[in-house]
């Protein structure tokens, strides 16, 4: 009996917490439902009367300025995920199953760069892909963040997790005449899926989330990602904020609707490295 | 040697090199080729910035400047006259060390109260690690117009009668200082609560059982079996939490824009500034350099002293 009794007040209170907690998610909700004057007056309130001018003002703004975003971001983060899985997995397998010493080396320098800050390469790099004519391009910004701490992460996922993988099926393979890059394409990475949803997980929301680099390598205005988009957008002196609500929600539709998509694997991915550190 | 046995030891000799050269070129196939050149990449583009950024330091490199010269440590020593910079570096410390503890307790606290394996926590879990899938500029802004001095607090606490003018959250250096702890801590406490909860359910029940067996209350269960196994979550927190506080830059630059007077700019804040929008190259490398040795250490001393707690089980 008083077991039940702990844990309903027990209960309760964590559902308290989490509601103090999500006041802020609320307030964001709630507010892209009513007028301007509405929101100054009742901030905390529910909406009277329901609108949706604000939803279909950010929809229909001249600049598309949400599915420019939108599109610009979906771009940037595919294309980077796309590369980073092709490489790391690549050079996490091959690191993992090479039996030089200064390969050993290669992946300490690897996973070293996980620490590197963006500040300290930003400054050379804008001045590289200046140089090169790549800045301000998509092109400049992917590369840059393909060969960087996403890149380290990923390696660092790959050659932990193909040292599973028992070296046999690799010697089996060989047996059969295939070459190293077949062995590695047909027969190691569809075995590597965990590591490679957990890097597609992470790099996805890294390079969705990320805002200073693009911030600084493609310039304002200059192709805009969601979030420098949504910084240039909500005006500094006079936000409207039911505009800005939705905006920033109508812009994290996606990645909400992915992370709710994927939750398990989010979690599993995050905690899978915690627990064997 | 008949002429026979001649030709077949030059052959001999012949197909012997040929097959190491073959071997040498199959041994560098499709697959070494692309690990060659995803190793080009990340060189170029985090190796060799990280050499240039040092050596940038050395120089008073400017965008507007066709040239620059070498100016030896100059750079560094201006550092130190450099009231921003201290400032900076002060502010930044603060605030990642009580973004870290903040993040890490309320995180544990959490974890502890949502470790039961069913719908409604799993719901409540879920509420709490929402602020980690937005971007930080969605959170800052969020969190702007609920503190901005017409935002939507102020006006709450008008409409109520709690107050008769507005309070300056973000516009005072010190309430701003607080809020952004806030904030950067709400976004952050749920990828703690996350590992803890890892941490947590990887904690055989019997061990807590026995130590229940053997007369323990529940604060002395979590003191002497929990907390010790939490270790290698502790570590993982603690030192990821310190690293991501410690280049702060999004939040700031959403917030306050590093104001009031340049009062709540973080190190990545005025590093930015410096080199992009004051053009100092040179002289925001150098700062860099710091930022980058800073957090070198910070993680070593951080890894090493908790590693040490850690148990193997």
């Amino acid at each position: 009996m008083r077991h039940k009794k702990r844990s309903l007040i027990a209960k309760i209170l964590a559902g308290l917490a989490a509601f103090v907690f999500s006041l802020p998610l609320y307030l964001a909700l709630v507010n892209i439902f009513k007028t301007e004057e509405q929101i100054t007056r009742y901030p905390i309130a529910l909406p009277a009367p329901f609108t949706l001018e604000n939803i279909i003002t950010v929809l229909t703004r001249p600049d598309h300025l949400l599915f420019e975003g939108l599109k610009n971001s979906l771009i940037i983060t595919v294309s980077t995920v796309i590369t980073v899985v092709f490489f790391a997995s690549a050079i996490g397998y091959y690191i993992a199953r090479s039996n030089k010493r200064y390969m050993q080396y290669i992946l300490l320098i690897f996973v070293a760069g996980m620490m590197v800050p963006a500040q300290v390469v930003l400054i050379p790099l804008a001045r590289m892909l200046n140089w090169l004519g790549l800045i301000g391009t998509f092109q400049g910004l992917i590369l840059l963040q393909t060969g960087g701490g996403l890149l380290s992460f990923a390696v660092f996922v790959y050659s932990g997790f193909v040292k599973s993988i028992p070296r046999e099926l690799d010697e089996a393979a060989m047996i059969d005449g295939a070459n190293r890059f077949t062995i590695f394409w047909r027969v190691i990475f569809p075995l590597m899926r965990p590591a490679t949803a957990t890097v597609v997980i992470f790099v996805s929301l890294w390079t969705w989330n990320e805002f200073l680099l693009p911030l600084i390598i493609l310039g304002p205005g200059e192709g805009v990602t969601v979030t420098t988009g949504i910084f240039t957008a909500v005006d500094n002196l006079n936000i409207n904020y039911g505009g800005a609500f939705a905006l920033m929600f109508l812009s994290a539709l996606p990645i909400l609707g992915f992370f709710f998509s994927m939750q398990k694997e989010f979690i599993a991915g995050l905690t899978g490295g915690s627990i064997k550190g | 040697m008949t002429n026979a046995q001649n030709k077949s030891i030059k052959e001999q000799f012949l197909t012997v090199i040929k097959s190491f050269w073959k071997q040498k070129i199959t041994h560098f196939g499709l697959l070494e080729l692309i690990v060659f050149i995803g190793i080009l990449l990340y060189f170029f583009m985090t190796v060799l910035p990280l050499f240039m950024a040092f050596g940038f330091s050395f120089t008073n490199q400017n965008v507007l400047y066709k040239t620059s010269d070498f100016i030896g440590i100059a750079n560094y020593i201006d550092l130190l006259d450099d009231k921003s910079f201290i400032r900076s570096l002060w502010m930044t410390t603060r605030l990642s060390l009580l973004v870290t503890l903040a993040a890490n307790v309320g995180g544990l606290l959490i974890a502890l109260m949502l470790n039961v394996n069913d719908r409604y926590h799993g719901a409540l879990r879920t509420i709490f690690f929402i602020p980690q899938v937005l971007s930080a500029v969605i959170v800052s802004f969020i969190w702007r117009i609920i503190l901005v001095d017409r935002g939507l607090l102020n006006n709450f606490l008008l409409e109520i009668g709690l107050i008769e003018n507005p309070i300056h959250w973000l516009g005072d250096p010190d309430m701003a200082f607080r809020a952004i702890v806030i904030v950067v801590t709400w976004q952050m406490i749920g990828f703690c609560t996350v590992v803890y909860l890892a941490s947590l359910q990887g904690i055989p029940q019997d061990l807590k059982e026995a130590a229940e067996i053997d007369g323990a209350n529940r604060w002395q269960q979590f003191w002497n079996v929990v907390w010790p196994l939490l270790a290698p979550g502790v570590t993982i927190n603690m030192v990821l939490l310190l690293i991501m506080t410690f280049k702060l830059y999004d939040q700031i630059a959403v917030l306050t824009s590093g104001g009031p007077g340049g009062r709540t700019e973080t190190l990545s804040f005025y590093i930015i500034r410096v080199a992009f929008s004051g053009n100092q190259l040179g002289y925001g490398s150098t700062m860099a350099v710091v930022l980058f040795i800073a957090t070198g250490i910070i993680s070593g001393l951080v890894v090493s002293r908790l590693k040490r707690r850690e148990i193997e089980y």
